[in-house]
C-alpha cells in the first residue's frame, strides 16, 4: 500500500515525473495530496506547490472566509461582566442557591452581581456590558456565542485546548493546521503571525507546529517593539547595501544553477534557488507590512493608541496582505485573570474596545470584512460566584466568545448559560465545535484535514467537533 | 534498528515509514535485504559499528546521485536505489561544517551541554523543549516534545534569511575570508583553496572566472559596505546548495 502523500512531501520534493507516477494511488488527505489528486491536476504549477509548502491552495469547498484574526483575551474574561447579562445575579447577590454550587478550581463564595450595567445595542438589541460601548455599536455584525464550554478550569490545559484542540501538549496549533491545509496567499510573509508583547502563559507551545513541518509554526512577534527592521528575525541585512546584497544573490544563483544543471535538475536544489529569491523580496515586503507610519492620521486615530490598538492595526495590514492567520494576544502572562477585583475588567476593556470596533469598521471600509473571520474570547470564563470579596475564579462550564466577519450571522446571540451564567445549558458549544465551525467557514471539512503521525491520522478536532450551522449566514 | 540506520545513510529507509511496519505502513522495497541485514545484525552481536561498516562498504552506498534519463523513466524516485539520493545535511552537520571551514569550531569532546551561541559541535547544544532555538527550528530540528522518526526537510525563505543576514553567517564568513586571504597571495589560488576546503574539488574555469569578476566588482564599492569583497564572497560560498546538500 502506497504511503500517504505527506510522507513523501516530508522527505524530498518530488519531481514532476515522480508525482505523475503516483496518480493512481488512493490519496485521501487534504493538504497537498488531496488537492492534487481530487482536482486531477498535475500541471507544473501543482508540482511546484509540492516544492513550496506555503503555496496557496483551494479548500475542500468554496468559502468566503480566507483568513482569521484571533483576538485572544488570555487569562479568561468574565462572561457575566462582558457579553452575558444575568439579572438574577443582582436578585440573589451574596446567596449560594444549589444551582450556583458548581465545582470549580477554587472555593468560591456566594453569587456576585456585575459591577457593570448592560445595555441593549444595535438594531438587534443584544445586550452588551457598558465597558464595551464601541464593540456594542458593532453588535449587528457580531455573533455572540454564550454557551461555550471547555474541559478544565485551569489556564495551561485550556490555553492549549483553545489553541490546538487538546488539553495536553503537544498538538499543532490552529494556525499551523490552517497553513498546512490552505497555505498562505502571500509568499513574502509568514502564513501565521502571533502578536504578543512578551510571552503568554504556556508560551510558544500555543503556536507550535508540533509534528507538522516547521514552516507552519506561528511567527511570534514581540509587538512591544514594532520597529519594522527588527520585528522578524534576520529580516534586515546590517552589513550590505541592497545593491551589494543583490550582487551576492546573483552570484549565488549563478553557481547554484550550474550545480543544479550538473545534477540533472534535482527539484530540491531548484526549490532552494527559488527560496533565496523569495527571501530577498521578503526583506522589503515584511518590513513594509509592519510599518505603521504608512497609515494615515485618521486611521491611527480610529484605532487609538496603545499596544493593543497598534496590534489590531498590524492585524488589518497583515489581513490585507494575505496572511492566513493572525493571533493577537491581549497581553503577556494572563491579563484577564481577575481573581480579585473584577472591576479591573473595565480598564482592560477600555484598552481593547476602541481598537476592536476600529478593526471591524476598517476591514469593512476596505472590502475585507466578508473574507475575514474575527474571533474574540479567552480560554475559559469566570464564575458568577465570588472569589474573595470581589473577584471571580476560573469557569470552564460556561463562557462567551464572539465571531464577526464573512459567513457568520451578525446581530445574533447563540446559546445560553443557566440563569446565573455558570454553566452552558442551551446549544452547548465545545471548543472543538468552535474549531470545526471555523474550519467550515474557511471551506474545510474538519474531519478531512488530516496528517499521518505516529501510526494514525491526526486532525485539529481529533475525534470530536460538530459544525454549528445555526450561526452560519 | 537496521531500517533506521539505512535511513540515516540513504535518506530513506528500506521501509519508508520507519515507525510503522504494520498494515498501514510502507512495504519494504527490498524485503530480503532487510531481513538479511536484520539477522546479520543480531548475529554480529548487535554491533552498530559493524552495521555501519557493512552498509558503507557496499556498492550501493558508493553509487553517485548522478541522474539518468533512462533509469528515471522506470523508477523516477530511485526506490530501487539505482542511484544515491541527494540529501540535505541535517542542521547539526551543516552548522558544524560552517564552523569547521571557517576555522571557528572548538573540537573539544564531551562535557556539559552548552548554548548554541558557542562554537562547539551542535550535538552538545542545550535543547529547550519550551522554546526551541531558532536556528534549530528553522532547519527542521524536531519539536523536542514529540518523537520524530524522520525529520521533515522543508525549504523556506526564513532559512535563506538566516543564511543571508544572520550574525552567525557573517561571523563564519569573516573568519573564512581571513583564512582564505592568509592561505595564498593570488586571488585565483585563494579561490582554489576555498573550493578544496568547502567542496573537495577544484573550481571549474567558469566558476573561477565568475568568482574573480565578483571580487573585482565588490572591491570597487567595499568602502560603502561593512563587509569587504572577500568576506562577501566567502558568504556566497557558504550559502551555496553544494555546501548544504550531499551529492
Amino acid at each position: 500500500m502506497t504511503p500517504p502523500f505527506h510522507a513523501a512531501f516530508a522527505s524530498h520534493p518530488l519531481s514532476r515525473r515522480a508525482m505523475l507516477g503516483r496518480v493512481g494511488t488512493g490519496l485521501g488527505t487534504l493538504g497537498l495530496a488531496g488537492l492534487l489528486f481530487d482536482e486531477g491536476m498535475l500541471s507544473s504549477a501543482q508540482a511546484a506547490a509540492a516544492v513550496n509548502p506555503l503555496a496557496s491552495r483551494e479548500p475542500h469547498f468554496p468559502a468566503k472566509v480566507k483568513r482569521v484574526i484571533h483576538l485572544f483575551m488570555n487569562g479568561g474574561p468574565s462572561q457575566v461582566d462582558t457579553f452575558d447579562p444575568k439579572p438574577m445575579l443582582a436578585k440573589y447577590n451574596g446567596e449560594k442557591p444549589p444551582a450556583a454550587d458548581i465545582k470549580t478550581e477554587r472555593r468560591t463564595g456566594g453569587l456576585m452581581m456585575s459591577p457593570f450595567k448592560f445595555n441593549a445595542c444595535g438594531e438587534s438589541g443584544i445586550e452588551v456590558s457598558e465597558i464595551f460601548p464601541e464593540t456594542g455599536k458593532c453588535i449587528d455584525d457580531i455573533c455572540v456565542i454564550r454557551s461555550m464550554h471547555t474541559n478544565v478550569p485551569n489556564h495551561e490545559p485550556s490555553l492549549l485546548m483553545m489553541n490546538s484542540g487538546e488539553t495536553q501538549p503537544t498538538r499543532p496549533s490552529m494556525g499551523s493546521w490552517l497553513c498546512y491545509g490552505l497555505g498562505s496567499e502571500n509568499q513574502n510573509l509568514p502564513g501565521f503571525v502571533v502578536l504578543c508583547p512578551g510571552k503568554p502563559v504556556v508560551g510558544p507551545q500555543l503556536w507550535s507546529n508540533s509534528f507538522l513541518p516547521g514552516i507552519y509554526q506561528g511567527c511570534h512577534i514581540n509587538n512591544s517593539n514594532l520597529n519594522p527592521k527588527e520585528v522578524i528575525r534576520n529580516i534586515n541585512n546590517k552589513y550590505l547595501t541592497r545593491d551589494a546584497q543583490r550582487r551576492q544573490l546573483d552570484l549565488i544563483n549563478q553557481m547554484n544553477s550550474l550545480h543544479r544543471d550538473e545534477s540533472g535538475g534535482d527539484p530540491q536544489l531548484e526549490a532552494r534557488i527559488q527560496s533565496m529569491e523569495m527571501a530577498f523580496r521578503m526583506q522589503t515586503e515584511a518590513q513594509e507590512a509592519f510599518d505603521l507610519n504608512q497609515e494615515s492620521k485618521t486611521t491611527r486615530e480610529l484605532y487609538g493608541s496603545g499596544q493593543f490598538a497598534d496590534a489590531c492595526l498590524v492585524a488589518r495590514r497583515l489581513a490585507e496582505r494575505g496572511v492566513r492567520m493572525t493571533q493577537v494576544f491581549f497581553g503577556a502572562g494572563q491579563p484577564w485573570d481577575d481573581h480579585g477585583n473584577i472591576s479591573a475588567h473595565a480598564k482592560k476593556a477600555r484598552d481593547c474596545d476602541k481598537p476592536i470596533a476600529a478593526l471591524i469598521r476598517d476591514l469593512k471600509s476596505r472590502g475585507l470584512f466578508e473574507e475575514t473571520l474575527i474571533l474574540w474570547g479567552g480560554e475559559f470564563g469566570r464564575t458568577p460566584t465570588s472569589e474573595g470579596s470581589d473577584g471571580r475564579d476560573h469557569n470552564n462550564h460556561g463562557f462567551s466568545v464572539w465571531m464577526a466577519g464573512g459567513g457568520v450571522k451578525g446581530g445574533m446571540a447563540y446559546g445560553a448559560t443557566d440563569e446565573f451564567g455558570f454553566a452552558a445549558v442551551e446549544n452547548r458549544t465545545h471548543v472543538h465545535d468552535l474549531h470545526a465551525t471555523i474550519l467550515h467557514l474557511m471551506g474545510i471539512d474538519h474531519t478531512k484535514l488530516t496528517y499521518r503521525y505516529s501510526g494514525r491520522d491526526f486532525r485539529p478536532t481529533d475525534v470530536h467537533g460538530n459544525v454549528v450551522h445555526d450561526i452560519l449566514a | 534498528m537496521v531500517n533506521r540506520v539505512w535511513q540515516h545513510h540513504f535518506g530513506k529507509g528500506l521501509v519508508g515509514t520507519p515507525s510503522n511496519f504494520g498494515a498501514l505502513g510502507d512495504r519494504p522495497t527490498h524485503p530480503e535485504l532487510l531481513d538479511w541485514l536484520a539477522v546479520d545484525f543480531m548475529e554480529q552481536g548487535w554491533s552498530l559499528k559493524t552495521l555501519h561498516r557493512k552498509i558503507m562498504l557496499s556498492a550501493t552506498y558508493m553509487l553517485s546521485s548522478e541522474h539518468s534519463e533512462q533509469n528515471s523513466e522506470i523508477d523516477a524516485e530511485a526506490r530501487l536505489l539505482w542511484r544515491m539520493n541527494r540529501r540535505r545535511l541535517d542542521v547539526e552537520a551543516w552548522r558544524d561544517a560552517l564552523l569547521a571551514v571557517s576555522g571557528n569550531l572548538d573540537p573539544t569532546l564531551g562535557g556539559e551541554n552548552v548554548p548554541l551561541t558557542g562554537v562547539r559541535r551542535t550535538v552538545y547544544t542545550k535543547v529547550s523543549r519550551h522554546d526551541l532555538d531558532e536556528l534549530l527550528r528553522l532547519f527542521d530540528f524536531p519539536d523536542a516534545n514529540v518523537t520524530s522518526a524522520k525529520r521533515t526537510v522543508t525549504t523556506v525563505p526564513q532559512q535563506q534569511l538566516f543564511v543571508l543576514n544572520s550574525e552567525f553567517m557573517v561571523s563564519q564568513s569573516k573568519a573564512l575570508a581571513h583564512r582564505l586571504q592568509s592561505s595564498a597571495d593570488s586571488e585565483s589560488e585563494r579561490i582554489e583553496t576555498a573550493f578544496k576546503l568547502l567542496f573537495g574539488r577544484a573550481p571549474s574555469e567558469q566558476e573561477l572566472q565568475i568568482g574573480l569578476t565578483f571580487l573585482s566588482t565588490a572591491t570597487e564599492d567595499q568602502q560603502e559596505q561593512k563587509l569587504n569583497a572577500w568576506e562577501q564572497y566567502a558568504q556566497v560560498l557558504l550559502s551555496l546548495n553544494e555546501f548544504m546538500y550531499i551529492d
